[in-house]
């Protein structure tokens, strides 16, 4: 089934002199239960298209359309109950919030959601314990590594068992090690979750996990490559 | 509330922010609650202690608003009206009585007496106020026609003196003590505590009072079936809007007066320091918020409706401004009993009675809750809509600090029309304009300011790269990359120290002016009086005193001052006063705020009066104008020659009239001020001594030189200064909260940035000299800016005392603007020491890691 499907996606920033043509007729998709990447040069356009797809801004052209649902057609309530519901996002800078324990912010998407703060807890305890940082769970950010804070980041991604992940270069502030447990966390969560991740990085340590890469340049979508994991 | 959680959270998560914001709600609430708790009491001695009587047979009492004396004939003509069937005339007059004179016989002060003149002679049973509401003789008899000096008083009072029927007691009176042979004993011990009633005949009341063929209350009686109204707009008709014609009561209107002068101020206060601390609350949020920009934008791409992020920092305010109202009312408790505790001393030695103890009614504690939690909801609005508008985009972005984007060009445009505006609202001289105008100023200062925070940074910042070197650099760098964020921090500040100037100005023209009244109103040497504080109560001295005075050796000159208050056509309350003009103009005097001197030769005809400059602003009188007085003999018109002042009346629309007019058209004989000059080289001790002597005789009068009185009004003003700047101080306390908060909030936005210039090689020493040169520099525009407006508003507050209805000249707060120079700069080391530590404390690495 398409999760994702994006038609002739465009974004110009700016006007007259100033303008920026950030993506250029963009096509693609991403099916259930699959990992795609995004990969290519700083200032392409990756994020700017996660952005799209997320809802989190509006394209000047094109469609997005998510589990066949037109984003275009959606007011600012309802793109926000699809991103909380459907959508879960890791972000590069951990965003957590800084006043509230591990927990708390694992079961923030779930309260904002109107559902029960112990019910809430319960799940992110749940998510907490599959990332392996349930013993971190009454700290605060500041008390974590980076490593711990992406965990975590990451359970709050899913506690509200979205279908769809969207990462945006999420392994910036990671060291190596603890990049590589993060690429191996992904594709357990697609493998082991069916869930769909689309990823930007420029890191092939991670894209080497994904199922799919999709390689951009000014704004345009220049090759796709299968790695054909499934079969192998 | 989903939202509750998460307010709580941050509420939690920043202790000292969190604890700064409540405090200044707690000061703001507190002086509100405790204040508003203390007008009660205040009522309460202040009340006229008149008591309505309940005659069954009486349908209607003609009494003047005032409580004031009128001629007996209009018993006639009340009489006349058709409908009337009977008539009779009533002194009802309370006395106040020599302190510690009286007690009961179970030792309790009396300090007034209620006269009863009855007029038994010609008054058929139903009028007998002595025996209504079933009071019983206890012993002797009841007044009878032909009695002489004669009365009745309670049974309690009587032991109290040690007297029984047939013996004598002394009352005092205008023209000294008066004995008066007790006929009978009241079983019922009477009125309210601390007053007592006594009965006599009216002509012995007159006497007593010096008030002949004069009463205050006629009674009457419709015969069956008449018309009521009708009788009653015969009434309006025949006596004019002066009179009432219902229960006995009046006298109360000066008090009326004067007790909602101070409520307004009461109420001013309290609203001020509630508005700094809304003023805190609407920096502290706004800054937040822009803290909190990438927390606030995760949260909306997380799924955080708009409404949702709107409520969450509503909630935020909510609850600390619930704290704030809670804590702020139980500290308010306390402030009313300590202020009661240090007042009480005052009001006892000025009006004879401790003032009692504050009283929290409802409507107190709902408008301190309404206030309390509404104001700082208010603040919240403008920070919580703008949170709502940060996109989730926002949490994408590294949270650098960056250049702010340039000022809207709309944003200054109304800046400027605001601008414009307010100092054309200011310089018109209307007040209702003016303070628009001093409300638009503001908003253009506020509009504005980031706009100014370059130049003045530029300015500044000469001087801070001579002391701060290097690091002052940096900081004018800082401040000017982000005007806006500059503006607020300087603002609250501005704010701050604006509203200190203002009300410290207010204050000193009120007390400098008061001084300076006192100063011309009693330049005699001496001054004979029962009390400062003089009402139609007060029983004066008939003219007998005035010419023993004149006789005793080393007397020069003297004057004597009469007074009573009428009422207005609105039933407000105003004083005239008789003098005798040209002696009055060089024994005593008044200050002139327009007119001079020579309104004293003209006033001599009784054809010009002068008044005083809270009547001139109340009816908005000028000179020239005419004034009708609603005499004995019909109206008498006056023509007003000059605006003065006088120390005693300043708060109490006055006029001055010439004596003899007011003995002729209100029947005022007694003098209740004698100003006494002596004869240079007089034996001092010997003419105190036989002034003294004199006034032996009139209860209650004193003698004062001029020195004791200035001495003694000195204390007072001093005094109330001291109280005032108490408040002052409490009101500024928010101020330097609110700024040591918003200079917090700087430090820890920028923590990553000064993690940053400690990494790349700055010490120590040197972030704490950068953050403290900024928040100097930030304290420089806060004061610039708060001088400036403070002079603007010391102006219009002077001016909303106009409004209030005292006139008094404008005094430029000289001190007021070098305290709060002086306290700004020091609350700016003050509130800079704190997070120039913590700036200069971050570990480098945790700096660089903060989320
Ligand atoms: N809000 C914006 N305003 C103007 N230009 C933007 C904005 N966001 C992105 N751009 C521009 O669009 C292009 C693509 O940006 P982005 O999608 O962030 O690239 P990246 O592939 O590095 O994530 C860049 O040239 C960037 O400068
Ligand atoms: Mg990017």
């Amino acid at each position: 089934m398409r999760i994702v499907e994006t038609e002739n996606l465009t974004r110009i920033f700016g006007s007259g002199e100033a303008q920026v043509t950030a993506l250029d007729g963009v096509s693609l998709h991403v099916d259930t239960g699959e990992f795609v990447a995004v990969m290519g040069p700083s200032g392409c356009g990756k994020s700017t298209l996660l952005h799209m797809i997320g809802g989190l801004d509006r394209p000047t052209d094109g469609v997005v359309k998510i589990e066949g649902n037109d984003l275009n057609s959606m007011d600012d309530d309802d793109l926000t109950d699809l991103r909380r519901e459907h959508i879960g996002f890791i972000f590069q800078f951990f965003n957590l919030i800084p006043t509230l324990s591990a927990l708390d912010n694992t079961a923030l998407p779930l309260v904002l959601g109107g559902t029960k703060p112990a019910d809430a807890q319960t799940k992110a305890e749940e998510w907490l314990k599959k990332l392996e940082v349930a013993d971190r769970s009454t700290h605060r950010p500041d008390e974590l590594s980076g490593g711990q804070r992406q965990r975590v980041a990451i359970a709050r991604s899913l506690v509200t068992d979205p279908t769809l992940i969207l990462a945006d270069e999420p392994t910036g502030n990671l060291d190596s090690k603890a990049t590589q447990e993060f690429a191996t966390l992904l594709r357990d969560i697609v493998d082991r979750w069916e869930r769909s991740i689309l990823l930007v990085t420029h890191d092939p340590r991670i894209s080497s996990f994904a199922d799919r890469i999709i390689h951009m340049e000014d704004g345009q979508i220049t090759e796709e490559t299968d790695n054909n994991l499934k079969e192998g | 509330m989903r939202e509750l959680p998460l307010a709580w959270s941050y509420i939690k998560g920043r202790p000292i922010r969190t604890t700064m914001t409540i405090l200044s709600i707690v000061i703001g609430v507190m002086m509100m609650f405790g204040l508003n708790g203390l007008a009660p009491a205040f009522q309460d001695m202040f009340v006229s202690s008149t008591q309505s009587m309940a005659l069954s047979n009486v349908d209607l009492y003609v009494t003047r608003r005032d409580g004031g004396f009128f001629r007996q004939e209009y018993q006639g003509n009340v009489g006349s009206i058709a409908g009337v069937e009977a008539t009779a005339s009533l002194i009802a007059r309370t006395v106040a009585a020599p302190p510690d004179h009286y007690t009961t016989a179970d030792g309790r002060p009396i300090n007034t007496i209620q006269v009863y003149g009855v007029d038994s002679a010609n008054t058929d049973e139903s009028f007998n106020i002595v025996t209504a509401a079933g009071r019983r003789l206890a012993a002797g008899r009841l007044l009878q026609p032909g009695d002489g000096q004669v009365v009745l008083i309670s049974e309690l009072f009587a032991e109290g003196l040690g007297v029984s029927v047939g013996e004598t007691v002394r009352l005092p009176g205008a023209g000294g003590w008066m004995n008066f042979e007790v006929v009978g004993l009241l079983a019922d011990p009477g009125i309210m505590l601390g007053s007592q009633q006594v009965f006599m005949p009216l002509q012995a009341a007159q006497d007593l009072l010096n008030t002949p063929n004069r009463v205050n209350t006629i009674m009457g009686r419709f015969t069956e079936g008449a018309d009521a109204v009708a009788i009653e707009s015969a009434m309006e008709a025949m006596f004019g809007h002066g009179y009432e014609y219902s229960p006995l009561e009046g006298g109360s209107d000066i008090w009326a007066a004067l007790m909602e002068f101070a409520s307004v101020i009461f109420t001013m206060f309290g609203l001020l320091a509630l508005a700094m601390a809304g003023m805190i609350m609407f920096n502290t949020f706004r800054t937040s918020v822009v803290e909190r920009k990438r927390d606030i934008g995760m949260l909306r791409a997380v799924g955080a409706k708009r409404k949702t992020v709107i409520r969450a920092i509503l909630a935020e305010g909510l609850i600390l401004a619930g704290m704030g109202t809670v804590v702020g009312m139980l500290l308010g408790v306390g402030f009313g009993y300590g202020a009661k505790a240090t007042l009480s001393a005052v009001f006892e030695n000025l009006m004879g009675r401790p003032l009692g103890d504050p009283r929290f009614t409802v409507s107190t504690f709902l408008v301190t809750i309404a206030f309390g939690l509404g104001i700082p909801l208010l603040s919240v609005l403008v920070p919580a809509r703008s949170a709502s508008t940060i996109t989730p985009l926002e949490a994408m972005r590294p949270a650098t600090v960056g250049q702010e984007a340039a000022l809207k060009r709309s944003r200054l445009i109304v800046g400027f029309i605001c601008l414009v505006l307010g100092l054309a609202g200011l310089l018109s001289g209307i007040f209702p304009l003016m303070a628009l105008g001093s409300i638009l100023f503001l908003l253009a200062l506020g509009l504005l300011g980031p706009m100014l925070i370059g130049p003045v940074t530029k300015t500044f910042s000469r001087i801070l790269n001579l002391v701060f070197g290097q690091e002052g650099g940096i900081a004018a760098g800082n401040i000017a990359r982000q005007p806006r964020r500059a503006a607020i921090t300087a603002s609250s500040l501005m704010i701050g120290l604006a509203i200190l100037i203002g009300l410290g100005g207010m204050l000193a023209s009120t007390y400098g002016g008061a001084l300076r009244f006192l100063d011309a109103s009693f330049r005699s040497d001496y001054i004979m009086m029962p009390s400062l504080v003089v009402t139609n109560d007060t029983v004066g001295a008939g003219p007998d005193l005035a010419e023993t005075v004149k006789r005793i050796r080393g007397v020069k000159e003297l004057t004597t001052i009469r007074q009573i208050d009428i009422s207005d056509a609105d039933g407000l309350g105003i004083r005239l006063v008789g003098i005798d003009p040209l002696n009055y103009a060089r024994i005593s005097g008044l200050s002139f705020l327009e007119g001079d001197e020579s309104a004293y030769a003209g006033m001599q005809s009784g054809n010009s009066v002068i008044v005083n400059g809270r009547f001139a602003s109340q009816y908005g009188t000028i000179i020239g104008d005419t004034i009708t007085l609603d005499g004995d003999h019909g109206p008498v018109n006056v023509e007003v020659t000059a605006i003065g002042l006088d120390y005693i009346n300043m708060k109490l629309p006055t006029i001055f009239v010439e004596q003899t007019t007011l003995t002729r058209e209100y029947g005022v004989r007694n003098d209740v001020f004698l100003m006494v000059n002596h004869e240079s080289g007089a034996d001092m001790e010997q003419l105190e001594e036989d002034l003294q002597a004199a006034t032996q005789n009139y209860p209650g009068f004193g003698i004062i030189s001029r020195e004791q009185l200035w001495e003694s009004q000195k204390q007072l003003t001093d005094g109330a200064t001291v109280g005032a700047n108490i408040m002052l101080s409490l009101l500024a306390a928010p101020a330097l909260i609110g700024l040591a908060n918003a200079l917090g909030i700087n430090v820890i936005e920028r923590t990553r940035e000064i993690g940053m210039l400690r990494a790349v090689g700055a010490k120590r020493r040197q972030i704490r000299r950068m953050v403290i040169a900024e928040s100097l520099l930030l304290c420089l525009m806060g004061i610039a800016l708060g001088v400036v407006a403070g002079i603007m508003l010391s102006f219009v507050m002077t001016g909303v005392l106009e409004f209030a209805g005292m006139r008094i000249p404008y005094e430029f707060p000289g001190m007021g603007v070098l305290t709060a120079v002086a306290a700004g700069l020091i609350c700016g080391i003050l509130a800079a020491l704190i997070p120039a530590r913590r700036a200069s404390d971050l570990q480098i690495v945790a700096a660089l890691a903060y989320e």
